[in-house]
């Protein structure tokens, strides 16, 4: 049997203090123990999410092919296409993106989610801005007909009193359209007012244009609704 | 007979000449003059009629006009509905409640 000093008997015992070593005096630089990453499947919001952008994307596409269809007489059309099919670049990317996105969650999906509404508005502005866009370019094309008519009867009214009222009564109806339509290829103000609107969080200051430009729009209708009334009043004068 | 049948030709050429401008018939002549054309200057108008104003051209005139009106009609139908559709109001949808 070995007999230990004293003296060799501390050192075991501090030897085998060393050896323990609790795990909480580990420096500060080692990489902590990896903490579980969860991602939430959250199936049923990333559908609603995917179906959301997947609606839009189709809707403007459409709304694309109601300005091709068109002649675009004030030069609003191209522009405003180009405007929507970056839009839907834009939603398609953010689509995938929260498809793709591990969200640990909800909060994270449904904030990225909101981005299709605040950041393309394709309901609340691209589709109320391109029918706008849209009734102008029809209103001019009306325009332009009804003024042809007006020309090719202003040589035969003649010495046809009720002719000649009735035709001016037609060109001043035309004055008055051309001051809220504005006279092709040049926008009244208010129609390309429209133009330049963006999406936004408060869609107040978006509001009041496309307010102001559908009441000139109207207005513009109206007027030439008399002018064609007046065009066929005379129409009816020199007929007998 | 010389002298008979000088006054038959006379009397030809006086029936000739009657109510006819022809050349020659107030110098008595017994032979028959070709008649000469009339001069046919014609001075031209002070002003030009428009062919417009005339009543073949004044009805096709009428008719494109009143063509071109009755196509109007169908574009100021389609005018109105893409105005109604310029309505945030009636598009906004769930957009326009959003937080």
């Amino acid at each position: 049997m070995i007999r230990m000093g004293r003296a060799s008997t501390a050192a075991v015992v501090a030897v085998a203090a060393l050896a323990v070593v609790p795990a909480a005096a580990a420096p500060a630089s080692a990489t902590p123990a990896p903490q579980a990453t969860t991602c939430r499947p959250l199936t049923d919001a990333k559908a609603k999410a995917h179906a959301a952008a997947t609606k839009r994307e189709a809707t403007l596409d459409q709304l694309v092919g109601v300005l091709h269809a068109r002649q675009d007489p004030f030069g609003l059309n191209g522009p405003q296409a180009t405007t929507l099919q970056n839009a839907k670049a834009g939603i398609t990317a953010l689509d995938q993106q929260i498809q793709s996105t591990c969200y640990t969650a909800a909060a994270d999906l449904a904030a990225d989610a909101a981005k299709l509404l605040d950041d393309y508005r394709v309901y609340w502005l691209r589709v109320p801005q391109t029918h706008a866009i849209e009734a102008a370019d029809r209103l001019a094309e009306v325009r332009a007909k009804l003024g042809d008519a007006a020309a090719k009867l202003a040589p035969h009214v003649g010495s046809n009193a009720k002719a000649a009222t009735d035709l001016q009564a037609m060109n001043a109806s035309l004055a008055a359209a051309d001051a809220m339509l504005g006279t092709a290829p040049t926008p009244a103000p208010a129609v390309a007012a429209v133009t330049t609107l963006q999406p936004a969080h408060d869609m107040t200051a978006d509001d009041n244009v496309l307010n102001a430009a559908r009441a000139d729009l109207q207005a513009a209708r109206a007027a030439l609704v008399d002018a064609r009334n007046h065009g066929l009043a005379t129409v009816a004068d020199l007929r007998g | 007979m010389r002298g008979s049948r000088t006054r038959l030709i006379a009397g030809l050429g006086a029936l000739l000449c009657t109510g006819a401008l022809v050349a020659g018939c107030g110098s008595g002549s017994t032979h028959a003059t070709p008649p000469t054309a009339a001069p046919t200057h014609v001075s031209a108008p002070t002003s030009t009629p428009a062919p417009s104003t005339t009543p073949s051209t004044t009805d096709a005139a009428v008719s494109a006009a009143a063509q071109e009106l009755g196509g109007a009609g169908a574009s100021l139908d389609d005018a109105g509905k893409a105005i109604d559709q310029s309505d945030e109001n009636a598009t906004k949808g769930e957009e326009g409640s959003a937080p």
